[in-house]
């Protein structure tokens, strides 16, 4: 593949973020119903079909559908943003691979977990609320408290970009959002233990803080310079620097 | 024979700022949370916390307060390259922080042990969220504390090690400055 051509794959690979991020919110977040999702652990079975997936039925199972697809987006956008962490000889090192692999598990868990939410709206009507509350639960259970999968990847991307003075393609303030965001996602342990309050599925701070921050605080910035660096803007300015030298 | 270290320039580097401004803000926002929760339930946050004992946050303040004091005295002596007193400074600091560490685990297991858990209510949600993580800045405060006084002996003297201990220093206050923030929020906050 010629520079150019491999220029422009990186480019698209680059716009996955932001596509990914618009799609599911759009997908996920409105069309299913996610702003905030039903508290779960405080209702009953039936409330859970009769107000959410019996009430909403059609466009959680489009929505879901569509955020499954979305999801997957998150995967070639991390794997792009791992081989910019190159160590100095040029090969990807240990905290590359652990974001790379931080990465591919969550866009995994992003397109996972709402293909089972899609199979509980569309069988709401068919089979029993207690069977569609224990995989809904299920699914969010697993969606929340492993947490961890994306902890990783943003601790991993933190640590790379804090440490490794000598790159420059991220301003070292990135770094330090990427391990803090990483952090706040911990009180996630919380939600299948409460049934009310900031830490409840729909709490503001186990759904609202954290999902905004994710998809903004660490989304943007981080994509931002993935973009420019993919469009070779800070590569011909160094190139430009070291002939001058 | 080493020269004192001048120091002539703001304290600790760049990075350090940069990480305890955005460490700020995350806390900020707990804060704000805690706040915004507390509105909506008067009545359930104060009669949650006045089963906490203040005297356990009372007795953490001191200690801290008076632990960022020895930090400070070996920062100074750091910078006059004496060795020694750099060494019992941080010494001093890192036992002050293990009477933190004590002073919290026995507030945890008394908490526990009363039925008071996580999920009792949103009330202890944020009581157990905001001093556990706290607890954590602690204990990595008290590692870096570790790793300063054990490599005092070879490198005290050079700017290095005194811009690093700096950075530990800023540290250690910031956590210092989060618990008399925590402290009345928690413990004090409209308690009668």
């Amino acid at each position: 593949m010629d520079s150019e051509t491999k220029r422009l794959v990186h480019i698209a690979i680059a716009w996955c973020g932001p596509v990914f991020v618009i799609g599911f919110l759009v997908f996920w977040a409105v069309l299913g119903h996610n702003v905030p999702p039903p508290n779960m652990m405080g209702m009953t079975s039936a409330q859970l079909v009769a107000e959410y997936y019996g009430k909403y039925q059609s466009e959680i199972a489009v929505g879901m559908i569509g955020s499954a697809t979305m999801g997957m987006f998150y995967t070639p956008w991390s794997l792009l943003l791992a081989t910019m962490l190159r160590d100095e000889d040029g090969s990807l090192g240990v905290l590359a691979l652990i974001e790379a692999a931080g990465g591919i598990l969550t866009g995994w868990l992003l397109a996972f977990c709402p293909a089972i939410w899609a199979a509980c709206a569309l069988l709401a009507t068919s089979v029993s609320p207690d069977l569609i509350k224990a995989m809904h639960v299920m699914t969010w259970i697993i969606f929340d408290c492993t947490y961890m999968i994306t902890t990783i990847q943003l601790l991993a991307l933190g640590a790379y970009i804090v440490l490794n003075k000598k790159q420059a393609i991220f301003p070292a303030w990135t770094g330090w959002c990427a391990i803090a965001i990483g952090i706040t996602f911990v009180p996630l342990v919380l939600m299948p233990f409460v049934t009310e309050g900031p830490f409840a599925v729909n709490g503001m701070w186990n759904f609202f803080f954290i999902f905004s921050i994710w998809l903004f605080a660490f989304q943007i910035p981080i994509g931002y310079f993935m973009l420019k660096e993919a469009m070779g803007h800070k590569r011909v300015a160094r190139q430009v620097l070291s002939h001058a030298n | 024979m080493t020269t004192a270290v001048q120091s002539s320039r703001p304290p600790g580097t760049d990075g350090v700022w940069t990480f305890l401004f955005i460490d700020m803000i995350i806390f900020w926002m707990m804060f704000l949370s805690f706040m915004s929760e507390r509105l909506r339930h008067v009545d359930l946050y104060a009669a949650s916390q006045l089963r906490l004992n203040e005297f356990f946050g009372l007795a953490n303040t001191l200690i801290l307060l008076t632990s960022s004091w020895m930090v400070v005295e070996a920062v100074q002596a750091a910078r006059r390259n004496e060795v020694r007193r750099v060494r019992r400074f941080l010494g001093l600091a890192w036992i002050l922080g293990l009477a933190f560490a004590v002073d919290k685990f026995a507030e945890y297991y008394l908490k526990i042990r009363a039925g008071v858990t996580p999920a009792a209510n949103s009330f202890y949600s944020f009581y157990f969220f905001i001093t556990i993580v706290h607890f954590f800045h602690v204990i990595a405060g008290m590692f870096f504390i570790a790793y300063c006084r054990g490599n005092a002996r070879l490198r005290v003297g050079s700017e290095r090690y005194v811009t690093g201990l700096e950075n530990v220093g800023l540290f250690w206050h910031f956590v210092d400055v989060l618990w008399i923030f925590i402290f009345p929020l928690l413990y004090l906050l409209g308690r009668r």
